[in-house]
């Protein structure tokens, strides 16, 4: 079984498009939406929930008043100014409160627990291509680093279970923990590159990213003018990555989310043959 | 607060986020001081289209937990009690995996033999600029590698001018980073992609800012009537004013054009007149 992580640095580049129609074309295989703070995958791909569960994501720090004295020692102590005192009062900002346990260790009279909470949902969603896994991250939460390391590993087993050949994992914008989170262990990239100076300034970053994970990387420029693709070539050149063409601005795309459908349904024998060969090649190298 | 602080949210990534805040940057700058802080600090793109002159940068650093090899007994603690699962054991030693380390500083006070202190080590960099119109530029910038975005966002956040007015260019998404730079705001613009993954995910943010009381305004970019219907039937049903629609026009991201070049310059001042008012 491989997985392929389909990312481009900047959002709104087409990674989700494309994940949906790499994975209707793709037999055996299972879907991962890793973009939990922003998951649309299920939007293209007519999913329907089979499961759905809550997901404990972090901790946070709870006060027992009748046993604080409102000394301040915890407060001094977080390193995320998440403790405050009001009077003697101890108030936990929910929101700023990591979950370290530094409070509890410091509270020399037991007035604090760390309590797990739930940071969002997860489901898993059947689909006329296969399995989909996607989650939810309540909006503002933390963790989702921790979130999609989760997913993802939910994936595989669900994967191996079902007999799937293949994982395609829609990707998080960004470099962040979430990036980082859905690159490790993967077995390649697809490099989704979005037109003009900051398409290439944001999938030059990942491109780095993924490089400093040894993982191979395939790019393919999309939407993009003839010198988006030149460009797109030469950054894939001079990085060590293998680029994959271009594909071109299609109003297809734009139907297909309208319809919620993967764009296959809709684009023209030209633009099917080039997301096939897209595919095949990807898949061969992988 | 006394100064106005309006963050620039989406929800989905690629909704022009970064172009309607350095539009709105240079719509305020014809009548007021104004800083344009590029708080996406994981693909920061602001300087692309406002092309500042760069002046200084610095680094950003962070507090990571470093073991003292021969002071540590293996004993393991630490590595079990560690929120984060940032550390391990290998070969009997305490091992610090800094790109999970959050810095907390459990581990040093965990450890009975001191063999585990924070020390700061760069993440990321500050980089400061004037444009031509005069905005004052301020961009954080996450180095590959480094996973804590957040810690680069707070840092510039606290480096603007107390005083001073400031666009803030936020993250896509809706989850912490995007969260801290709502919360250090005192008004937020939700730029709309009028399409069903854009509406699904600004969705998503309009309900991160609930959370919050924040007032909150509507732009829809590169509208289109049956987007703009999706925009304006959940608008409606949240209770948030939509302020203007963008029309598709290749001109506004067009780094070589200053906003009287868009020909869309009474479009951005309307926007930032509307949430000065929102915010006062």
């Amino acid at each position: 079984m491989k997985e392929i992580v389909v990312l481009s640095g900047k959002g709104g580049a087409g990674k989700t498009s494309i994940t949906a129609a790499m994975f209707a074309l793709t037999p055996h295989s299972l879907a991962v939406d890793a973009d939990v703070d922003a998951a649309d995958l299920a939007l293209l791909t007519g999913a329907s929930t089979i499961r759905n569960d809550i997901f404990m994501g972090r901790k946070i720090a709870v006060v027992d008043a009748t046993r604080c004295n409102g000394c301040g020692r915890c407060e001094r102590k977080c390193a995320f100014g998440a403790l405050s005192l009001e009077g003697r009062k101890l108030v936990v900002d929910t929101m700023s409160c990591e979950g370290c346990g530094v409070c509890e260790l410091m509270c020399p009279r037991g007035a604090i627990h760390m309590q797990p909470i739930s940071i969002g949902t997860w489901q898993h969603a059947a689909t006329p291509f296969g399995r989909l896994l996607h989650a939810r991250l309540l909006p503002g939460e933390e963790n989702s680093g921790k979130f999609v390391a989760f997913l993802r590993k939910d994936g595989r087993s669900k994967a191996k279970a079902l007999g799937c050949d293949w994982i395609w994992t829609d990707g998080p914008p960004g470099i962040g923990c979430a990036a980082i989170s859905s690159l490790s262990g993967a077995d390649r990239v697809l490099l989704v590159v979005a037109p003009g100076e900051s398409g290439l300034h944001d999938a030059r970053r990942s491109l780095e990213l993924a490089n400093q994970f040894r993982i191979p990387v395939d790019v393919v420029s999309n939407r993009g003018k003839d010198e988006d693709a030149v460009a797109v070539e030469a950054m894939a050149a001079s990085m060590g990555a293998r680029s994959l063409g271009a594909i071109p601005r299609d109003e297809a795309f734009v139907e297909a989310e309208f319809a919620g459908k993967p764009v296959l349904s809709f684009a023209s024998e030209d633009l099917k043959q080039q997301l096939e060969t897209l595919c095949k090649k990807v898949l061969e190298a992988a | 607060m006394s100064a106005c602080r309006i963050a620039v949210l989406s929800g989905k990534g690629g909704a022009g986020k970064t172009t309607v805040a350095v539009r709105l940057a240079q719509a305020a700058a014809s009548s007021q001081r104004i800083w344009l802080l590029d708080a996406d600090a994981e693909e920061p793109n602001g300087a692309l289209l406002l092309r500042p002159t760069l002046g200084d940068s610095h680094p950003i650093e962070a507090e990571t937990a470093v073991v003292n090899l021969d002071a540590c007994t293996g004993c393991g603690e630490c590595v079990e009690r560690c929120g984060f699962q940032a550390l391990s054991l290998i070969a009997g030693k305490a091992k610090v995996s800094p790109s999970l380390c959050h810095g907390c500083g459990l581990c040093v006070r965990l450890c009975t033999r001191h063999a585990i202190k924070t020390q700061s080590h760069p993440i990321g960099t500050m980089v400061r600029g004037k444009s031509i119109e005069g905005i004052s530029f301020l961009e954080g910038r996450l180095d590959v590698g480094q996973p804590r975005a957040t810690e680069v966002i707070k840092q510039s956040l606290d480096a603007l001018i107390e005083n001073e007015d400031a666009v803030v260019d936020g993250p896509p998404g809706c989850a912490c980073s995007a969260m801290l730079v709502s919360r250090r705001a005192n008004c937020c613009l939700l730029v709309a992609q009028p399409t069903p993954m854009g509406v699904h995910d600004l969705e998503l943010a309009v309900e991160m800012l609930g959370r919050l009381s924040i007032p909150t305004g509507i732009v829809i970019n590169r509208s289109t009537a049956r987007g703009d219907a999706l925009v304006e039937t959940l608008a409606r049903s949240k209770g948030i004013p939509v302020l203007v629609r963008i029309p598709e026009d290749d001109r506004i991201g067009d780094a070589t054009q200053s906003l009287e070049g868009t020909g869309h310059q009474a479009l951005f001042r309307k926007l930032w007149q509307d949430l000065k008012e929102m915010e006062a």
